[in-house]
């Protein structure tokens, strides 16, 4: 089944949740489960935090299933309410907390970063490090690139997807693409071969 | 940097994370596979599930709700275009209310006299014919009581304008039918008015014009009878020299006076200022 197949089930099934088949959503939900929360655990959240968000998420989308409109892609319509979630949760957390988090991240992921490419360089072969290294690296990213890198390479999102779901220009969705690309291949060089 | 280099530079890096991506899906079989627990995936999934569960008892609320809200709306509003359209106009026109207003006020009475005390009053005292009533109303409060009449017949024409506007089926000759209808209520409740009514109120005596009628009853008889004595007050008659009459109220603690008997008539000397 090609990506466009699957995309007109999940709208079928969307419509017919919609209309009370409980059974349509137990089907989207082990479909898009997983790229959910991973959307979350590599915004460098904890797993609790990681899985309140997504609860969030699917509640939300739970509540609004009969705005659900069949001309938006489901993918497209639950990653624009992920990531909502995803800001409003930023948004509350204080930004001095943040900040504060950014400066030790910022310090510490020097070293961490350091110390993981070390690590990595020792055990390049070991794809438990790469698994981690990839992760430390996703995470350092700024917001809006983290984002755009989310969504493209790990949700599988076009660039014109993303811009829908961000509500941003197409040009700048693609130019925090190719920095966020730029940092995560500088970061990971040692595996460049 | 041009923008082919810069793209040519973007398809090298993504190809160097994708490389990364399949590296780690060769590996695992899946890469990055991190589920979200079974108790995230319960909540979610009876979260959804109740969320369905109770639409249809909603639906099924709407179905008798809406048709019944709908009847019950459509019945209230055809019985009030009805009750516009078919209810008689006049039946309650407010001119009696208005016609007491016709009735001289007086402003500066201490005591009011009240309607009931009148109703005690031995009635057949106030019981003379209509047109020696009118005597003894002065020709300020007979032009006043006039000009409330006309008010008041004013007023209820407009009133009744008002309403046949309302109507704008209703015929003409049905209209001025109301009117006249309307005007003849008027007259009727104006006459009854003045039958209940005394044309005049007792006037609360002050020491002036108890001088001054002190002084009258030296120059001309003036005698008085006793109507009405109440805890604080004496309602009396005073019948001047031509015959005419006046009602006076006196207060108990301002003047003294003969209240053995109420019918003959006295001197306005035996009267006595405390």
């Amino acid at each position: 089944m090609n990506n466009q197949d699957q995309q007109k089930q999940d709208q079928c099934l969307m419509l017919a949740y919609a209309k009370g088949d409980a059974g349509a959503f137990d089907q989207l939900y082990g479909k898009h489960k997983q790229a959910v929360f991973r959307f979350f655990i590599r915004q460098n959240l904890s797993n609790a935090i990681a899985e309140e968000l997504c609860h969030d998420t699917w509640l939300k989308l739970i509540n609004n299933r009969e705005n659900y409109q069949v001309t938006a892609l489901f993918s497209t319509f639950l990653f624009t309410i992920a990531r909502r979630i995803a800001i409003d949760y930023s948004q509350n957390k204080s930004v001095t907390l943040e900040r504060q988090q950014a400066d030790n991240k910022s310090e510490g992921d020097i070293s961490q970063l350091a110390k993981s490419e070390v690590a990595a360089q020792e055990h390049a072969t070991d794809n438990q490090t790469l698994a981690e290294a990839l992760k430390q690296q996703i995470a350092s990213l700024p917001f809006e690139q983290r984002e755009v890198f989310l969504l493209k390479q790990e949700a599988g999102f076009s660039l014109e997807d993303i811009a829908q779901i961000t509500a941003q220009n197409k040009e700048k969705v693609k130019s925090s693409w190719r920095y966020a690309l730029q940092k995560m291949r500088k970061g990971l060089r040692f595996y460049d071969r | 940097m041009t923008d082919k280099q810069q793209d040519k530079q973007l398809v090298e890096d993504q190809a160097f994370i994708d490389s990364l991506y399949e590296e780690l899906a060769d590996e695992t079989g899946k890469a990055n596979e991190e589920p979200p627990s079974e108790q995230l995936d319960q909540r979610i999934l009876a979260a959804a599930h109740k969320a369905v569960a109770s639409k249809p008892t909603l639906q099924k609320n709407r179905n008798w709700f809406y048709p019944i809200a709908t009847a019950a709306s459509a019945i209230l509003m055809i019985t009030l275009v009805g009750h516009q359209i078919y209810s008689p106009v006049t039946e309650n026109v407010e001119m009696p209310l208005a016609l007491t207003d016709s009735v001289p006020s007086t402003d500066n009475d201490k005591h009011t006299f009240s309607t009931n005390e009148i109703t005690a009053m031995d009635t057949s005292l106030f019981e003379p014919p209509l047109a020696s009533e009118a005597s003894f109303v002065s020709e300020e409060e007979r032009a006043t009581t006039g000009k409330h009449a006309v008010k008041m017949q004013a007023s209820a024409e407009k009133q009744i304008t008002r309403q046949a506007s309302q109507q704008a089926k209703q015929s003409k000759a049905k209209r001025s039918s109301m009117k006249q209808e309307a005007e003849m209520t008027a007259k009727k409740s104006v006459q009854e008015k003045q039958k209940v009514y005394p044309a005049t109120k007792p006037i609360p005596l002050t020491k002036q014009q108890y001088l001054a009628l002190e002084s009258e009853s030296k120059e001309q008889s003036l005698d008085w009878i006793l109507l009405l004595e109440t805890e604080t007050n004496y309602i009396i008659e005073l019948q001047h020299f031509d015959n005419q009459k006046s009602y006076y109220l006196l207060q108990k603690q301002q003047f003294q006076l003969d209240n053995t008997s109420k019918s003959a008539p006295k001197s306005f000397s035996e009267i006595q200022l405390q």
